[in-house]
């Protein structure tokens, strides 16, 4: 066991020197596997808490109920049964025509119309606010509504806010799938720089074969090395996503003033970080592994 | 004990290099494996410590059948040799002390322990005041000399040398076969592939040496 652990710290120390020997190159590679890191990983995150910050504001969607003109006591009843026992509203009001009628009589900017008009146009209408914010959900129940007896129009008001949540999770499947390009360019970056690495040692490699060295002794330090770039591309990738939301967040104060709104980027928290190094060591092996048991395989 | 059983190799493409071989090695012989360039010395070697398998026959190590071992048992056999090799095989980018350093290192040798037997088997060699020297600025002799140090390190049993003075000139070269005569004097096996048997014998060796000589490919008694 002792051995073991003191193999292990011998390989490190092994490819750390290495890397230090080779500073410049090492930094580059680390570079671009932060960049390749960081891109989808910042863009899932912003989308996510734009997401969460709409999901959680005043602009609630609604569902207007118009009903029809020559709906009698009883169905107007019914829909308001219906409405009470329904279990996704979350609230409901009833506007009367005649309330409408004056309400637009009262309103400046719609007097004029109302005053040209000579019988009231306009129907009964209930406002029905859905417990959930969610769009499938709320469709559902619109369509639903529709078909109750004595409802003219189920009208959903809130099509700026759905059209903009299809953007948002259009926006976050892009970034599943930058995730995924990413990975592979990754793994592509790491494997390369490790088969050239192999190249360049493989005098070392086959010398320590012959004289008994385990194919695990001889992927050892690869991928070790593969791991560390991994590591450090993980500790660049938070680095410039901190950076990158900083900036952002100068001009999103900006816009979010003018809409009288406290919406600002959060930074990525030690969990991101987390994340970032358990996604960049894990790729690095892989990386590493994949090459060298190519490599390996034509040595022999 | 090293026991070849009617082994042959043959390469794909060639012409058979080793055919019907039957021999037997006692631990701590002396054993030279003579023949002109391309009778198969360099092959038998190969054999004796796994870095080819045969194409036929049984080679017994110990008593354990090696003509089939699966590829994760392979570095394993050969640990137990140290093997010196016609080109030294040796790391230019690496230092004396760390090319002597490596069979430790494959082994997982503690690096205290390592230390000692590194230097005590540069000692031995002649070599211990150049610990720091790169193997490119030595002479040939020197180099050889290092290449033993590197397959005695790890205290083999047997110890297979591939004409281990055949670019010396004759002091350097019965200087390296000292080397080999007081291994075998302390019971290590020794095997040494060599176009003729050395004008340089103690004659307290004679007594456990061994001869194979071979002539295309075959083991001539």
């Amino acid at each position: 066991m002792k051995s073991w652990a003191d193999q292990q710290v011998q390989t490190i120390a092994l490819v750390t020197e290495r890397m230090w020997d080779k500073k410049l190159s090492s930094l580059l590679i680390m570079l671009v596997i932060g960049i390749a890191l960081c891109l989808p990983a910042a863009m899932f995150s912003v989308v996510h808490q734009i997401q969460t910050a709409l999901g959680s504001t005043d602009h609630k969607p609604e569902i207007s109920l118009y009903l029809k003109m020559d709906i009698d006591e009883a169905s107007k009843h019914a829909i308001e049964q219906h409405l009470k026992q329904h279990g996704d509203i979350a609230e409901f009001r009833f506007v009367s025509k005649t309330t409408a009628w004056e309400n637009m009589k009262e309103d400046s900017t719609q007097k004029e119309a109302a005053d040209a008009l000579s019988i009231n146009p306009l129907p009964d209408a209930y406002f029905v606010v859905p417990k959930k914010v969610d769009s499938d959900r709320i469709k559902q129940m619109q369509k639903e509504m529709q078909s109750w007896h004595g409802v003219d129009v189920a009208q959903l008001d809130s099509k700026w806010l759905e059209r903009l949540d299809t953007i948002l999770e259009l926006a976050k499947n892009l970034s599943h799938l930058l995730m995924l390009l990413f990975s592979v360019a990754l793994l592509a970056i790491i494997g390369n720089t490790i088969r050239l690495q192999f190249l360049t040692q493989r005098e070392e490699i086959e010398v320590s074969k012959l004289i008994g060295a385990t194919h695990w002794f001889i992927r050892r330090p690869f991928l070790y090395a593969g791991t560390l770039y991994g590591v450090g591309g993980a500790i660049f990738a938070y680095v410039l996503w901190v950076g990158a939301i900083a900036f952002f967040n100068i001009s999103i104060t900006d816009i979010a003033d003018l809409y009288a709104s406290q919406f600002h980027l959060a930074l990525p928290g030690i969990g991101a970080l987390f994340l970032l190094i358990f996604t960049g060591a894990g790729l690095g092996w892989l990386g590493a592994f994949a090459s060298i048991q190519h490599s390996l395989v034509h040595i022999e | 004990m090293i026991k070849f059983d009617q082994v042959s190799k043959r390469y794909p493409g060639n012409s058979t290099t080793l055919s019907n071989i039957s021999f037997e090695i006692e631990s701590g012989k002396l054993v030279f494996v003579t023949g002109i360039s391309g009778a198969g010395k360099s092959t038998l070697l190969k054999l004796i410590a796994g870095l080819e398998q045969p194409s036929g026959g049984t080679v017994l190590i110990n008593n354990q059948n090696v003509s089939h071992l699966n590829a994760a048992a392979v570095p394993f056999l050969r640990r137990k040799f140290g093997l010196v090799f016609q080109d030294h095989k040796l790391l230019y980018d690496r230092n004396c002390y760390e090319n002597v350093a490596l069979p430790l290192y494959i082994n997982g040798v503690s690096a205290d322990e390592a230390a000692s037997r590194i230097r005590a088997a540069l000692d031995k060699v002649g070599l211990l005041n150049k610990e720091k020297v790169m193997p490119i600025t030595m002479s040939g002799g020197e180099q050889q000399r290092l290449a033993i140090a590197r397959a005695i390190v790890s205290r083999p049993d047997c110890l297979i040398a591939d004409e281990p003075t055949g670019n010396l000139d004759e002091g350097y070269a019965n200087n390296i076969m000292d080397l080999f005569y007081d291994f075998q004097r302390v019971g290590v096996t020794v095997i040494i592939a060599t176009h003729e048997i050395p004008q340089y014998l103690p004659e307290d060796l004679k007594a456990q040496m061994q001869i194979l000589h071979l002539n295309h490919g075959e083991l001539v008694l």
